[in-house]
């Protein structure tokens, strides 16, 4: 069976010219140009304005407190446990509370370790650590890093101060 | 020393710092104007970091350029390889030299330019113009083949080959699709050619002005076509060819002399867009109105505006087409060059001729 090479139609006068073609060409990329200055740009402008992202993403940690301030972690340590990348680490102290007996004495993540799973929050029985949508926190030197209980317990206000920086680029 | 020959060089002198002021900056925003809208068309933003709408982009790109390490490769021909960026940015220069920007308004009545009777727009008013700029633009190829062949480099070497074959060959279509203008306007002298542009076709009973671009159609998009090709941008940019020769003939060369470069190509659109403005689109004249009552300097601001704003659309134009075609293959662009345009060039010419030889003998119009 002969195979039948199908030649394309020879081009027509105005096609061989190519000046119309260029023309429309030229329109198009015209299109584009008013649709990008008449704001239809997809560019988000970083530093100024910020994607809105899922309230699921993960990012850096918060932990809890109740409203006395005393921190919900019992150190069971079972989020450094889970910890695929070892970001986490836990020492226990006997609380003077009998009825909580026991609290994280040195509770420390590694945000360079850590990989955002999520199972430290999955896994907590107290719902004593949360993965906030806060993706900012870069900083120059690797021990900028190690977040403590001291400042993981006030990161949850670094997340509504990105919220409304979201609601006003929007 | 006579006081006239005293004052011309002064005026020269005055011309020189100015023009070259005014390109150098043109250019520096030209670079900005285009990678700007080529964000624009391609939905980006754009540069938009160094101050308000990114207008000090330029200055940080020069500064950037003159901070680099001035390299000299051990394996180019040094006095040659230093000579080429120069080789390319005078021609460059001293094309303007001749464009004309605006009517002459008359000297000051007392001081040192009393003298010279009338202040013009344009550093030299010489009688053979647009020949002029013919030679001396004609001489750009040679800091492109230089700079390809100093480099020792084969994709330098490559580059300079294309660009001498295209500019050659397009400068045979630049060359004679300008002739019919000549033939119509009687002249070579750019500001004759302006002036001329500001009757109207005679025969008509509306009125059409009588600008290349009306009476030379075919003249001007050969004109324009040949143009992008000798200043070898998109869809002639085979001489840089970035995906396929790196960057053809300045591949060697960083810093200022990259900037050379860059300047010198940019200066070329700037003064192609120049010259057809005033070879094709009336130069700073609009039609149906006269600008000649006003004041010298309110008539002067008019036309410069005038002009600006016409040869910033072909500056632009050059920026647009960039963005909307590729490249040709080499084959296709002596093909075109070679096939199409020469013949339709002569075929214009010969038409053109023709009419006039009708018109004087039967004497139409």
């Amino acid at each position: 069976m002969a195979i039948i090479v199908k030649k394309p139609a020879p081009l027509t006068f105005w096609e061989r010219i190519y000046l119309p073609a260029i023309l429309k060409g030229l329109g198009m990329t015209m299109r584009h140009m008013i649709k990008t200055l008449a704001g239809g740009g997809v560019t988000i402008r970083y530093p100024e304005q910020h994607k809105r992202v899922p309230n699921n993403y993960r990012a850096l940690h918060v932990m809890p407190t109740w409203e006395d301030g005393h921190i919900k972690c019992v150190a069971c340590e079972m989020c450094s446990t889970v910890c695929p990348a070892n970001a986490i680490t836990v020492h226990a102290e006997e609380d003077e509370n009998p009825e909580i007996e026991k609290r994280a004495a040195f509770y420390e993540i590694d945000e360079l370790r850590c990989i955002f799973c999520g199972f430290c929050e999955e896994v907590c029985p107290r719902d004593a650590i949360h993965l906030t949508k806060n993706y900012e926190f870069v900083t120059d030197n690797r021990e900028g890093f190690l977040y403590g209980m001291d400042r993981l317990t006030k990161t949850g206000r670094l997340v509504s101060e990105l919220e409304a920086k979201e609601n006003k680029d929007r | 020393m006579d006081s006239a020959v005293v004052a011309t060089v002064i005026l020269a002198l005055i011309k020189i710092a100015l023009i070259l002021a005014v390109l150098f900056t043109g250019v520096a925003y030209y670079s900005l104007a285009e990678r700007k809208f080529s964000a624009f068309m391609q939905d980006r933003i754009g540069p938009n970091r160094c101050g308000p709408f990114a207008l000090l982009q330029p200055l940080a790109d020069g500064v950037k350029f003159f901070l680099k390490e001035d390299v000299i490769p051990h394996h180019v021909d040094k006095v040659l390889y230093l000579a080429a960026p120069a080789m390319a940015m005078i021609p460059a220069m001293a094309t303007i030299a001749v464009v004309p920007f605006a009517d002459p308004i008359p000297a000051p009545a007392s001081g040192l330019f009393a003298s010279l009777g009338q202040i013009q727009f344009q550093l030299a008013d010489i009688n053979v113009g647009m020949l002029y700029i013919f030679a001396v633009s004609g001489l750009a190829v040679y800091g492109v083949v230089i700079a390809g062949w100093a480099s020792n480099n084969k994709y330098a070497l490559l580059g300079s080959l294309r660009a001498s074959a295209q500019m050659i060959s397009y400068e045979l279509t630049l060359g004679l699709s300008v002739l019919g203008v000549f033939m119509v306007y009687e002249t070579l002298q750019l500001d004759a050619i302006v002036a001329a542009q500001t009757t109207y076709i005679s025969f008509l009973p509306v009125a059409i002005p009588k600008w290349g671009i009306v009476v030379q159609p075919l003249g001007f998009l050969l004109f324009l076509i040949a143009t992008f090709a000798e200043t070898s941008r998109l869809p002639f940019d085979l001489p840089e060819g970035e995906a396929e020769i790196v960057a053809g003939y300045h591949v060697e060369y960083g810093s200022m002399k990259f900037m050379l470069f860059m300047l010198a190509e940019y200066s070329h659109m700037i003064i192609a867009s120049a010259v057809i403005t005033c070879l094709f689109l009336g130069g700073w004249n609009l039609p149906w109105v006269d600008m000649s009552g006003l004041p010298a300097a309110q008539r002067v601001a008019a036309q410069l505006a005038v002009f600006t704003a016409k040869a910033g659309f072909f500056a632009f134009l050059f920026i647009w087409v960039r963005w909307t075609l590729p490249r040709f293959r080499y084959d296709q662009l002596m093909r075109l060059g070679w096939k199409v345009l020469l013949p339709l060039a002569i075929a214009n010419l010969v038409a053109t001729g023709a009419f006039y030889v009708v018109k004087y003998t039967v004497g139409i119009g």
